[in-house]
């Protein structure tokens, strides 16, 4: 190894972006002299030495995009493979977003309407909350210290409920209108199905009385089907791995395809739950724009059903895991998952602008 | 024939530092036979010349173009019905102010248009996985007879020591073939060149792997696209196949998983179904052989 040898800048070389594939090289900017060359993909995103940036011009001619450039033309320059990786990361997530994301549903659900729906129905929920105004993110606070020090876990657990319910709510009355083609409409009522389940599964509602409580006073005409001569202990063993090969949609299928209810001020463009996660997750500055806690519900109740849950027979026994220890498993799982890895200003609004872009572009005055 | 009888191997076309008898104008068949000669002293040498050129021109198993994609693509494709390899505008950020001098340059030293789509010779195997974890199989009546053939990726010539030749036209000839004249002659000297020759035969495992090697491979011209149908199969890698099974089993003992990870597996999943949709056979494989076709 030559010793004085100066530090070049890795640059993306080709990136597939809605597949996390990329290739990155250490060269100077629009060179092809390049002193190292490695290949990234998901899931993994472990650089691999590729010995040779040609196989990375290749990649060109094969739909990965040629490098990473602002819009004046000039190549983004990273300065570790910590950051490409990140971005590659970040992208990925990214393409996932929106209506003609990577992440597709499993079946079409309309849009909410801000404020109306399962939107209202979070409203009332919030509007009861003494810490609906609490700002519970500071900016470098990647460790989520402020917001386990300002909510109470409870309060935290009864709002992802009530978001919850919400979804639910959507689900159901788009169930009960005609949207939704003969196909599309028995595979979202099949998926409403495993919703209910995949919700009890993780604790959403403390007991039998609460899930038919609910399922009740609102109508709910699937959720009734699924109680009817059912109670809430078989309701968990069917859960617990004994009908679970018969299920059709996987819980990250469901995730994709849940719908998101709006309060009054969200962003109509929004459509999907997995659009909360995925801004989080891709967007370093979204929760510096929705520093509130109604904002971070979604959110929350995305990792909730993302973060680790092993599935346990005891809870059929009514022992086990309560809704706080999801929700605080929950807030673990999603500070691991925001971004870490502080990227290059040019680099980091463009993979913001390219996340709600894929939403489509929010008209003037609609908030982040 | 490109590249047919234009001359004797000894004739210098390349530096001295360049093996002759590869590196020659003579045709690929011709390639192969001067190697032929050049190695009788090596026991197996006939043999395996036999066996090699027997595996490699079977046309029930045999060589095949194969096109590696990836997931997203993959679906837009069977979606659209038409493979499309380029995409002009980037997903993000802004454009290059100009073409990439180096793309000009080796598409027009090496004939490449825009019409141009590129693959991989194969056998058996999962193609060249950078460019994606899905390897496209072509059926073999879909690639006409003068699909051009490079010996290489042909951005090599990019990399030293062609980079420094300024190679002529001769001698970028003499690394073109066609797939109906030079295929299994450029696969069949490509492997010799690999494999021992002093105690045992090879075998059809040994040929596919020395045949493609990561990014090591005859690379494929197809002049013009192709659509769901003109695929064979589509085969995917154990290595990918044994990752999606480790994410499935930590979600399900309640282990971490990230949403990377979990979005993967699922996207993973979506394109099974499409691709059963499509009526497309599926097959995970390592390489070629018996012992190496997985289901």
């Amino acid at each position: 190894m030559e010793v004085n040898e100066a530090p070049l800048a890795w640059y993306l070389d080709a990136w597939a972006v809605r597949d996390g594939v990329a290739f990155a090289s250490a060269r100077p900017a629009d060179s092809v002299d390049a002193r190292n060359t490695v290949f990234l993909s998901v899931p993994d995103l472990q650089p691999t030495p590729v010995g040779r940036i040609t196989t990375a011009l290749g990649a060109t001619r094969r739909g990965f995009q040629a490098g990473l450039r602002d819009f004046n033309g000039v190549e983004v320059a990273f300065d570790s493979i910590a950051q490409v990786r990140e971005i590659v990361r970040r992208g990925y997530l990214a393409g996932g977003l929106g209506p003609g994301g990577a992440a597709t549903p499993a079946f079409p659900i309309p849009p909410a309407e801000p404020g109306a729906g399962g939107g209202a129905y979070f409203g009332d929920a919030v509007a009861g909350s003494p810490w609906a105004d609490t700002r519970w993110y500071e900016p470098g606070d990647r460790e989520f210290q402020v917001l386990r020090q300002q909510v109470p876990l409870t309060e935290l657990a009864r709002l992802v409920q009530r978001f919850a319910e919400a979804t639910v709510l959507e689900w159901e009355w788009t169930l009960q209108g005609k949207a939704l083609a003969h196909d599309d409409h028995r595979r979202a009522q099949w998926g409403l199905r495993e919703w209910y389940l995949t919700l009890v599964s993780r604790a959403i509602w403390a007991d039998t009385g609460e899930l038919g409580h609910f399922v009740v006073a609102n109508h709910c005409r699937i959720g009734n089907q699924l109680l009817e001569g059912s109670d809430y202990r078989s309701f968990n063993l069917h859960l617990s791995g004994r009908l679970a090969p018969e299920r059709q949609f996987s819980d990250q299928a469901l995730l994709q395809s849940a719908p998101c209810p709006l309060l009054r001020r969200w962003n109509p463009r929004i459509s999907r739950l997995i659009d909360k996660l995925l801004l989080a997750l891709s967007d370093a500055e979204y929760f510096a724009h929705n520093t509130q806690v109604p904002e971070l519900i979604p959110t929350l109740l995305a990792a909730v059903l993302s973060a680790p849950a092993p599935p346990s027979l005891h809870t059929a026994f009514g022992d086990g895991v309560s809704s706080e220890e999801m929700v605080d498993q929950a807030v673990g799982w999603l500070a691991v998952q925001t971004p870490q890895v502080e990227l290059p200003a040019a680099a980091e609004m463009l993979i913001s602008d390219y996340a709600w872009n894929q939403l489509e572009a929010p008209s003037r005055g609609v908030p982040r | 024939m490109l590249g047919k009888d234009l001359g004797s191997a000894d004739e210098g076309l390349y530096p001295p530092n360049f093996d002759p008898t590869y590196f020659s104008a003579q045709s690929w068949a011709d390639r192969v036979d001067h190697w032929e000669t050049d190695n009788q002293g090596s026991g197996f040498s006939g043999g395996n010349v036999a066996v090699i050129r027997q595996v490699l021109s079977d046309p029930e198993t045999g060589l095949r173009m194969v096109v590696n994609i990836t997931a997203d693509a993959l679906r837009s494709f069977l979606r659209e019905g038409t493979y499309r390899n380029l995409y002009d505008i980037p997903i993000v950020g802004g454009s290059a102010r100009q073409p990439s001098p180096e793309r000009v340059f080796v598409d027009s030293r090496v004939g490449l248009g825009a019409n141009t789509h590129f693959g991989a010779v194969a056998l058996g195997g999962t193609g060249v996985r950078f460019y994606g974890e899905y390897c496209m199989v072509i059926k073999l009546d879909r690639v006409a007879a003068d699909t051009g053939l490079f010996d290489r990726d042909s951005y090599d010539i990019l990399s030293e020591p062609l980079n420094e030749l300024e190679l002529t036209d001769e001698q970028l000839n003499s690394l073109r073939g066609t797939w109906g004249d030079d295929a299994v002659d450029m696969a069949l000297r490509r492997v010799l060149s690999e494999v021992t020759h002093d105690v045992r035969l090879v075998t059809s495992g040994t040929v596919s792997e020395r045949l493609l090697r990561d990014q090591e491979y005859i690379e494929v011209h197809l002049d013009g696209t192709f659509t769901p149908t003109d695929l064979e199969e589509v085969r995917l890698s154990p290595d990918d196949a044994a990752a999606e099974f480790a994410i499935a089993e930590r979600e399900r003992q309640g282990l971490h998983t990230t949403l990377v990870e979990r979005m993967w597996r699922q996207r993973r999943g979506d394109v099974i179904q499409d691709l059963a949709n499509a009526k497309l056979p599926v097959r995970v494989v390592t390489l070629h052989g018996k012992g190496y076709q997985w289901k």
